[in-house]
């Protein structure tokens, strides 16, 4: 293509042109002159407009489905006032709507008008989990793994979180939110009460193909952060004295949490997995 | 080309009918699905198009390569797709004639993730040609590349769209997936005397430039009126324009596997069944005839 460089610059910016047309917040009432459309005044901005509203549209679609709990909070209308505000402040980069929401959250909790209900970007956020979680391939613990934790040294051994796991943190009740709207009509006196609540780490997983949520006790909060910050002896030595690793052991083999157990070649300072 | 599953309909598989279509297993040519939804090995569509897969011949449609963006194609998302292909094993791959990606101001590439008009020149020519050899070196196979419904175009071009067409096919041994709604709903909003012979031109136009069977498939579905345009929404029954016109197309070009497309407010899977049924007879009749013809 070098001969024809040129000329494909000049398609470059054409392209160019297009894309910021339709990404501006308004559109402009008269075609960009790099753009070197045919079509003039009404048919310009019937032809713009439909280009406008169905890339939209398939981002508001994508969206709801990525964040039914806040579509739940906030409403129809009101959720795809924010996915419209989203759309133009954050133009994907890819061209798969699967990955459309990945800055959703932030966006939420950045809007102004919806300053008043500041839990909104966590339970985008939980949202997100769940449907990341499933992007995730399975776990592959075998029977060496659990050999291994039972005849190694703890203080040498590392036990890495399936991938199609997720720690949420936060100063909010998201988990206890998430859950009563799951309701079709969620009840109202208990939302009210659930804001009053401390907030909950929550785990997210994927159980076969769905995406799984609880909120987790401090107890078991702590020992998943020990286990993601280093080796499996310093999450011993620092778990609770009421915090049943066994039991939790066998949870997370039955419920595919740990991806495998390996060998450190130090005896701290593991790098965070999740 | 593919040959193997020739001259039959299908339909196109959209997730609201993916219990329907499990339970009753239809007698269909051809599912086609829309790639990207399938990316993912690990979710329950996986498993649902590896069910199907295993009992019917699929098309993997794509809608986000944008072969025709200058700035390039996006490798991850190339990746993704030969994965696809290596598991799905399809009878055929297909994307469009658009471009979606160009960077911003700030230098990073956005993606529009619509399917956005190319001008017809020498130099898109180039980038196509380029772009399809890529992703046909990357998946081993050729693929099609279809035409697009378009609510803007250019002023400057060197090509007609069939000549364009012709082209690119010739050069980069790609097909051409042929979407008849698409041609009538830009003859409707170039505001043509006559759509379907405006259509109807378009077809004798590509039949005289192009490489002799450079069509692998026809796409046909309905399209609305939506302040004061034609939209290619996917969302109704073909029209009967358009069944004229995919008639002229067959026979121009033969019977060619085809599939009857429907994206938004999906009906019960019995009336697309209904309109690949359709297709089915045309392909049938186009057939007859020409074994007639052979035999006199």
């Amino acid at each position: 293509m070098s001969g024809a460089a040129p000329a494909i610059a000049r398609e470059a910016q054409r392209q160019q042109a297009l894309l910021q047309a339709l990404f501006a917040p308004r559109p402009g009432d008269v075609p960009p002159a790099a753009l070197g459309v045919a079509q003039r005044g009404a048919r310009w901005d019937a032809g713009l407009a439909a280009y406008r509203a169905n890339g939209l549209e398939h981002a508001r679609i994508a969206l709801r489905a990525q964040f039914p709990t806040v579509l739940a909070m906030l409403g129809e209308a009101a959720f795809d006032a924010v996915a419209t505000r989203y759309w133009y402040a954050h133009p994907p980069r890819v061209g798969d709507l699967a990955h459309v929401g990945g800055a959703f959250p932030e966006c939420l909790q950045a809007q102004a008008d919806l300053a008043a209900w500041p839990w909104l970007g966590d339970s985008a956020r939980l949202d997100r989990a769940r449907w990341q979680v499933l992007f995730a391939a399975p776990a592959r613990l075998a029977e060496a793994d659990l050999q291994r934790l039972a005849a190694e040294d703890p203080d040498r051994l590392r036990v890495v979180l399936a991938a199609g796991t997720c720690l949420l943190e936060s100063r909010w009740p998201v988990y206890t939110l998430w859950r009563l709207h799951q309701a079709p009509q969620p009840d109202t006196e208990a939302l009210r009460e659930a804001l009053h609540q401390p907030g909950e780490p929550v785990w997210v997983w994927r159980e076969a193909l769905r995406p799984q949520c609880r909120a987790l006790p401090r107890a078991e909060a702590d020992w998943l952060r020990a286990l993601r910050a280093g080796p499996l002896g310093a999450a011993l030595q620092g778990a609770a004295e009421d915090f049943d690793v066994s039991a939790w052991l066998q949870q997370a083999v039955a419920h595919g949490w740990i991806d495998r157990v390996e060998a450190m070649s130090g005896t701290a300072g593991a790098a965070p997995v999740l | 080309m593919d040959h193997a599953h020739a001259a039959r309909a299908g339909i196109g598989l959209r997730q609201p009918h993916y219990r329907a279509f499990g339970e009753r297993r239809p007698a269909t040519g051809f599912v086609e699905v829309h790639s990207e939804n399938f990316f993912n090995p690990h979710d329950a569509a996986a498993q649902v198009l590896a069910a199907v897969r295993a009992e019917y011949a699929v098309s993997l449609h794509g809608v986000g390569l944008a072969l025709g963006s200058a700035c390039g194609l996006d490798d991850t998302h190339l990746g993704r797709l030969a994965a696809l292909v290596a598991r799905v094993d399809p009878v055929r791959v297909s994307d469009h004639a658009c471009f979606a990606r160009a960077p911003d101001a700030g230098g990073a590439v956005v993606h529009a993730n619509d399917l956005l008009p190319v001008a017809f020149t020498q130099a898109t020519l180039a980038v196509f040609e380029a772009h399809v050899q890529q992703v046909q070196e990357r998946l081993r196979r050729p693929i099609l590349v279809e035409n697009l419904s378009s609510y803007l175009d250019f002023a400057e071009r060197d090509f007609s769209e069939p000549q364009f067409f012709a082209e690119l096919t010739r050069r980069s041994g790609c097909g051409l997936l042929l979407d008849v709604n698409n041609l009538m709903v830009n003859a409707l909003n170039a505001g043509a005397d006559d759509p379907p012979a405006s259509v109807c031109a378009w077809l004798d136009e590509l039949a005289q430039c192009a490489p002799r069977a450079c069509i692998g498939e026809i796409h046909l579905a309905g399209h609305s009126r939506q302040h004061g345009l034609v939209i290619d929404d996917h969302s109704s029954v073909v029209s009967v324009p358009v069944w004229q016109a995919y008639a002229h197309a067959l026979r121009r070009f033969g019977p060619q596997p085809t599939l009857i497309e429907w994206d938004t407010a999906l009906p019960e899977l019995d009336v697309l069944l209904g309109e690949a049924a359709q297709a089915q007879r045309l392909l049938d009749a186009e057939a007859a005839a020409r074994a007639a013809e052979r035999a006199a």
